[in-house]
């Protein structure tokens, strides 16, 4: 059954004792979207998959699907697929019994069994492997066994817990493109828990950025990425570093400099930060034009060549250390600049953006 | 180039001979042979321990079944195989031990699964239960025995008092007592081996059936249970082994009436003195117990049988 309505979780609350795993969570999932709960550990992100899935019981709150409640139905009724980080295959099963196995407890016809078993194999390119046992699988062919399981059923919403965090780093990158693939072939609502940003941004239609038990973003990748919200979301990801500001609406004064900004979460006249990601960051001559631009006065530091790119140290007037990526190409470096020689940090209005400094 | 090939083999030839031998070839190849000796020599004390308490002894058993008045002869085997009343003691020890293991496992298997499930620190005081009874000597704990089922012990009057029973030796001096007393000694060579099988379950295995919609009592027998094989076998295969072979709660819970192969080796050496006979019977409980090991190896694999795989 794929779900044609949105699935509305709202004000889940789960706590530990004295730890609260979940404040009052409240979030809409589209159907058909592939959301990521994204987060550092500890940050509630599986405690709610889990809530989700069944096996962990919260406080209070209310999970509706198709106007049906799903918080208080035992997990074997919700018809939720999971797939597990550490596969939690059926160790005494082959590969075909245990994509088999959901398709016990729902009645269809022998035929219908069969087709919906070869389909899944097909689906993450396991056709041949039917007959194979667990043990003789690899750890990205386990982990497309457990995804065949998880779909073989077309349940209303895939669960996956950090499924690919148990893959070496070229594995890990061929199966978050595998994953997307499948879920653009079959479009399933998808609910995927990471704590690496890289992967959550790579696959997701929209991230959730959770933090001590709240979510601190939802937003598209692109929205996460560029409009941060908060310091926690600019810092989580990506390669940030900040400026101290005061933000003063659409300006921030920095240092000596007035910055124009493109967004910014600060209330008028607190203080702020700037967010500074070495990508949108580079140095201009100081008699240079700056139309557009953002700049302040650096002091070129040092530079270090990491292969694809140079990571460039430049000091700024209050001694803050900045660091920006030069790619290496003949061009760029040719005119790298020398340790010692007065520049200017800059970055374009457009990019540019405060949020507020935490208290 | 295979023509080319066999018109340059003289060059080839010149090219090996002017190569200088492989460095260090000799010295290296001394140095593993030296290594070998040395592994071979740190293995001789546990191999001499081995033929001392086992191989010469195993051998003298089956040289002794083999010899009457002097000389070689089959006649104590002859005499198992054909005489009433040892097929009658045969037939009655694989009974008993058959009965005793099928409720070990009945009994023994909520238990583990239970004690498998409690957090570490409950998990700690219910498996000290388990082995408490298992540090106490078996023949305190079947002296104990004959007080409890004995006719002045609290359970026979009790079943006297409100009528189910008029025979003050139900539960002693038979094969019932016999049983119970067994049972009793031989639990936890059950629950342990299982309780470290069950304790290494993977309870995801459990939430991944519980998610494709297996209700709670299809999940443990499809998945838990297939799961416990390997430690129900060697449960299974610790008690009847040491079952077949149990000699002194027999001895004092069946009275005399209940005789198994090993009283009958005992009366054979004390009241006969015929080691002969003794020793056949020794044999016949080796190939026995040998049997069922193997038979348990082909079934679930030897690795998971000896603890040597998971």
């Amino acid at each position: 059954m794929k779900t044609t309505r949105p699935i509305e979780i709202r004000q889940i609350r789960k706590s530990y004792g004295e730890f609260v795993a979940l404040s009052d969570v409240s979030l809409t999932i589209q159907p058909g979207e592939f959301i990521t709960f994204l987060g550092p550990s500890g940050s509630g992100k599986s405690t709610l998959l889990m809530i989700i899935a069944g096996f962990t019981r919260p406080e209070t709150g209310s999970i509706l699907v198709e106007s049906q409640e799903l918080v208080t139905m035992p997990p074997h009724k919700r018809d939720i697929g999971l797939v597990f980080q550490n596969y939690a295959l059926f160790p005494h099963m082959s590969v075909e019994q245990n994509v088999a196995f959901p398709l016990r407890y729902r009645s269809m016809g022998r035929a219908e069994k069969r087709e919906r078993i070869s389909r899944a194999l097909e689906i993450v390119r396991l056709e041949d492997f039917g007959a194979r046992s667990i043990d003789a699988l690899s750890g990205g062919q386990k982990q497309r066994v457990a995804l065949a399981r998880a779909l073989v059923f077309d349940p209303a919403i895939l669960l996956m817990d950090e499924p690919l965090s148990a893959l070496d780093k070229k594995l890990r990158d061929y199966m978050q493109i595998e994953l997307k693939r499948i879920h653009r072939e079959i479009g399933m609502t998808t609910v995927y828990v990471t704590h690496d940003q890289h992967e959550a941004l790579t696959m997701s239609d929209r991230i959730a950025v959770l933090n001590h038990g709240r979510i601190m973003q939802i937003g598209t990748p692109k929205e996460i990425y560029e409009r941060p919200v908060n310091h926690f979301v600019a810092d989580f990801i990506g390669d940030t570093q900040f400026l101290p500001a005061e933000v003063d609406g659409e300006t921030a004064r920095v240092g000596a400099e007035v910055f124009r900004l493109a967004h910014s979460s600060v209330d008028r006249g607190q203080k702020g930060l700037i967010v500074l990601r070495p990508e949108k960051t580079f140095l201009v001559g100081r008699d240079e034009q700056r139309e557009g631009i953002n700049s302040i006065e650096c002091v070129v530091v040092g530079a270090t060549y990491q292969g694809g790119s140079v990571l460039i140290e430049a000091e700024l007037p209050w001694g803050q250390r900045i660091h920006l990526r030069r790619s290496t190409n003949a061009g760029t470096m040719s005119t790298m600049p020398d340790p010692g020689s007065g520049m200017c940090l800059a970055i374009h209005e457009s990019d540019t953006i405060a949020v507020e400094d935490d208290p | 180039m295979s023509t080319a090939g066999s018109l340059i083999p003289p060059r080839t030839q010149q090219h090996q001979a002017a190569e200088p031998a492989a460095p260090n070839a000799v010295a290296l190849a001394r140095q593993g042979r030296r290594d070998r000796l040395l592994v071979l020599s740190l293995l001789l004390p546990a191999g001499a321990l081995l033929l001392a308490l086992l191989i010469i002894p195993v051998g003298w058993l089956f040289y002794l079944s083999l010899i009457e008045g002097g000389e070689y002869s089959l006649v104590h085997y002859e005499r198992i195989w054909t005489m009433r009343s040892y097929q009658n003691i045969l037939w009655t020890t694989v009974k008993i031990s058959v009965i005793v293991t099928v409720i070990c496992a009945v009994v023994g298997y909520p238990t583990a699964y239970l004690l498998a499930q409690l957090p570490g620190p409950l998990a700690a005081v219910g498996l000290a239960m388990v082995m408490i009874p298992f540090w106490i000597s078996i023949l305190v704990r079947t002296y104990a025995w004959l007080i409890l089922l004995g006719a002045r012990g609290p359970i026979v009057p009790f079943l006297q008092q409100v009528g189910l029973t008029d025979n003050p030796f139900l539960l002693l001096y038979n094969e019932t007592g016999t049983i119970i007393g067994m049972v009793h000694v031989m639990l936890p060579f059950f629950i342990l081996p299982l309780y470290a099988n069950l304790r290494s379950f993977d309870w995801n295995l459990m939430h991944a059936a519980a998610s494709m919609g297996a209700p709670p009592t299809s999940a443990f027998f499809r998945v838990f249970l297939p799961m416990s094989l390997a430690g129900i076998w060697a449960g299974v295969v610790l008690v009847f082994v040491q079952s077949i072979g149990f000699y002194v709660t027999p001895a004092l819970l069946g009275g005399g009436r209940v005789t198994m192969v090993s009283m009958k080796i005992a009366s054979n050496i004390q009241e006969y003195f015929d080691w002969g006979a003794a020793s056949a019977l020794g044999v016949v409980l080796l190939l026995i117990a040998s049997s069922i090991l193997i038979l348990a190896a082909r079934l679930i694999g030897g690795g998971q049988l000896w603890g040597t795989t998971r």
